[in-house]
């Protein structure tokens, strides 16, 4: 039995009209597509040592992966790559790579091929294109510029918990419950304790130098996040938060670019802040350990990877919480950066750039 | 009799003073300490103590709330890497915070108490040392110090006295060891002393920082040093008892203490050096020397 090509018409014409209906009318939101650009597996990648020479030194992207680290440039040339020896301080142009015995620290420029030694032993971090070495007991810090030249060295009489840069500000978090702001040339600034638990002491600690904000955890029973403004002369708190999952260990905390979200983790989630309301928006969960987030509000999107049994999840969400992927990865999570609105995501020993592509309606 | 039993109730005093301190027991069995309180460490100054012992378990010096922990490994650029290695950080009753430092592995995540008769960790080699070594610190939290774990502890029958292996007279006019010295001339002098205490732990036998020097002149106190507790003057550890030198300052040398200026006046002088480390063991030196007039 045939069907008749006036059936067949009709019931293409209707089938378009329903799709029409059901996709044609709903409107296309402004949104990003991530596409993944390139990836290279940086143990058997071959350094490209005739392009790095001809490289600005604004092209250099640092990354990390399992065992090694280096930069590469946009197009995926990898310029430099070294074994990492037990830990490193990475910073845009620079890098401290470090022994566990953290002795001999040395800061390298491996654009202009200096070196330049440091005078302290211990274990540095990179913030703010700053050093800071943390002493073998943690209750000291010295402070250096990317060319080595000394800043400052404090020393506390508690554990150092936390530590952030903004702008010109160091901000350093001390279990006994005191956050103390320094400028760069070490003269110190303003501090603050602020005693609402039982046990006060500072677990985390960011400063944006775009909003003159500080944020804090502190405390056990309870636990807060105060979000305060600071200046040269002290702080001023804006909104406080109980933390309902409250950790006893260091939190990661930090605000987005310009000041305006804020990010912080907790024992189970991710708690999401707008630091101009000052009211806790929404909490994002975590299924495996947090290593690494990052909020990039001209596109609206949060980045979080953690680890999973030895594997990454890489998650993508709106600036409301809503989820917009997640995808898994074989290998732990090293490296999550973004420069010029490309995502750099370092997993086991690969490298990949993922490219964010904003489309409106 | 007023004054016998004046001295009696003082005697009671201080008895009691000092038997509320010794309040804490070791974190490990059969322990050997391989670096005191007070010991040169990198710029400043060892503000905690390590120690050796042949079992591996590490316990609460007292009962006490986890207040920090840490993994001696940051991942991700929040995160700030521990040169303590894995620690835990505990809260005892008067303000007391206790830092366990370098165990094998972080400590549980879900407990957030522990006994005295619990295991917090397991000893390890973890942060920047690489010998299996406990670190233990105190910090007297409610006056900012950080207080000598030994005056705390039991004692552990170390009978063997501190090294005394020199004093000398230095200025403009010279370097003078008192040890080869008879004659020097009147003056003021900055006065060194050449000491450490030793311990035989691990196979090797270790240099460390005494408890206390005291220096007589002629029978009348001059110099001293003390290392009961560490406060921090001008953002920089210094011992809370006078001379607060900060470790750049009393450091000349490894364990050689530049502990202030002596004037010297012409005729005899007796020069007595007390060194104690914190089991009171005291080696003690007399060097009779003259003191010419120019």
């Amino acid at each position: 039995m045939s069907i008749g090509r006036g059936f067949l018409f009709r019931a293409i014409a209707i089938i378009a009209v329903l799709v029409y209906v059901l996709l044609g009318s709903y409107t296309i939101k402004p949104g990003n597509a991530y596409i993944q650009e390139w990836t290279i597996n940086v143990e058997t990648e071959a350094i490209d040592s005739d392009s790095a020479e001809g490289i600005s030194a604004e092209e250099w992207l640092p990354f990390r992966v399992e065992d090694s680290f280096g930069f590469v440039n946009a197009e995926g040339r990898l310029l430099q790559s070294s074994p990492i020896e037990w830990n490193i301080a990475l910073g845009k142009g620079s890098y401290c790579n470090y022994t566990k015995q953290g002795i001999n620290l040395v800061i390298r420029d491996p654009i202009r091929d200096y070196l330049y030694p440091l005078s302290v032993e211990g274990y540095p971090v990179e913030r703010g294109g700053d050093y800071f070495v943390l002493s073998q007991d943690l209750t000291g810090v010295s402070a250096f510029s990317a060319a080595g030249e000394f800043l400052f060295s404090k020393e506390f009489s508690s554990i150092i918990t936390s530590l952030d840069v903004g702008g010109d500000t160091v901000g350093i978090g001390l279990l006994n419950g005191r956050v103390e702001l320094f400028a760069k040339d070490g003269s110190y600034r303003a501090g603050i304790r602020p005693e609402t638990s039982r046990i006060n002491a500072v677990y985390g600690t960011a400063l944006s130098s775009a909003s003159q904000k500080a944020a804090i955890v502190h405390g056990i029973d309870p636990q807060f996040l105060s979000l305060y403004q600071f200046d040269d002369t002290g702080f001023q708190l804006l909104s406080q938060i109980e933390v309902s999952e409250p950790k006893r260990s260091q939190v990661k905390i930090a605000f987005s670019e310009n000041g305006e979200y804020l990010l912080c983790e907790t024992a189970t989630d991710v708690q999401v802040m707008s630091t101009e309301d000052q009211i806790e928006s929404f909490k994002l969960p975590l299924s495996g350990t947090l290593v690494d987030f990052d909020f990039y509000p001209e596109l609206d999107s949060i980045y979080i990877i953690e680890e999973e049994q030895e594997s990454t999840v890489f998650s993508i969400y709106s600036a409301e919480g809503r989820r917009y992927s997640q995808e898994e990865f074989s290998g732990r999570p090293q490296w999550l950066s973004r420069s010029e609105g490309n995502l750099y995501l370092g997993t086991g020993s690969l490298l990949r750039k993922v490219a964010i592509e904003r489309f409106s309606k | 009799m007023k004054n016998i039993i004046f001295m009696l109730v003082l005697s009671l005093f201080f008895y009691s003073a000092v038997s509320t301190s010794y309040s804490f027991e070791w974190p490990v069995k059969d322990p050997r300490i391989v670096s005191t309180f007070g010991s040169r460490a990198g710029k400043s100054y060892n503000k905690g103590i390590e120690i050796f012992s042949s079992s591996e378990a590490v316990s609460p010096i007292e009962a006490g709330e986890v207040v920090l922990r840490c993994s001696e490994y940051a991942r991700g650029v929040h995160d700030l890497p521990s040169p303590l290695g894995n620690l835990t950080v505990l809260q005892h009753e008067r303000g007391i915070q206790s830092i366990y430092g370098q165990l094998a592995s972080p400590t549980m995540e879900d407990v957030p108490f522990y006994d005295i008769t619990d295991q917090l960790g397991i000893i390890g080699s973890s942060g920047t040392i690489e010998a299996q070594l406990l670190y233990l610190q105190l910090i007297d939290s409610e006056v900012n110090r950080f207080v000598n774990p030994l005056l705390s502890l039991p004692s552990i029958g170390d009978t063997s006295e501190p090294q005394l292996k020199g004093v000398s007279l230095s200025s403009a006019k010279g370097s003078f060891p008192l040890e080869n010295t008879t004659t020097i001339p009147q003056g003021r002098y900055e006065l060194s002393i050449n000491t450490f205490d030793e311990s035989s732990a691990g196979g090797a036998v270790h240099r460390m920082a005494p408890y206390s020097i005291k220096v007589y002149i002629n029978g009348e106190a001059k110099d001293s040093l003390s290392f009961e507790s560490l406060t921090i003057r001008d953002w920089s550890a210094v011992p809370t008892a006078p001379p607060a030198l900060e470790a750049s300052q009393l450091y000349s040398r490894p364990w050689e203490f530049k502990l202030g200026d002596v004037t010297l006046q012409p005729g005899e002088a007796a020069v007595e050096v007390f060194v104690n480390d914190f089991s009171g063991n005291e080696a003690i030196q007399t060097y009779r020397i003259e003191v010419s007039a120019n």
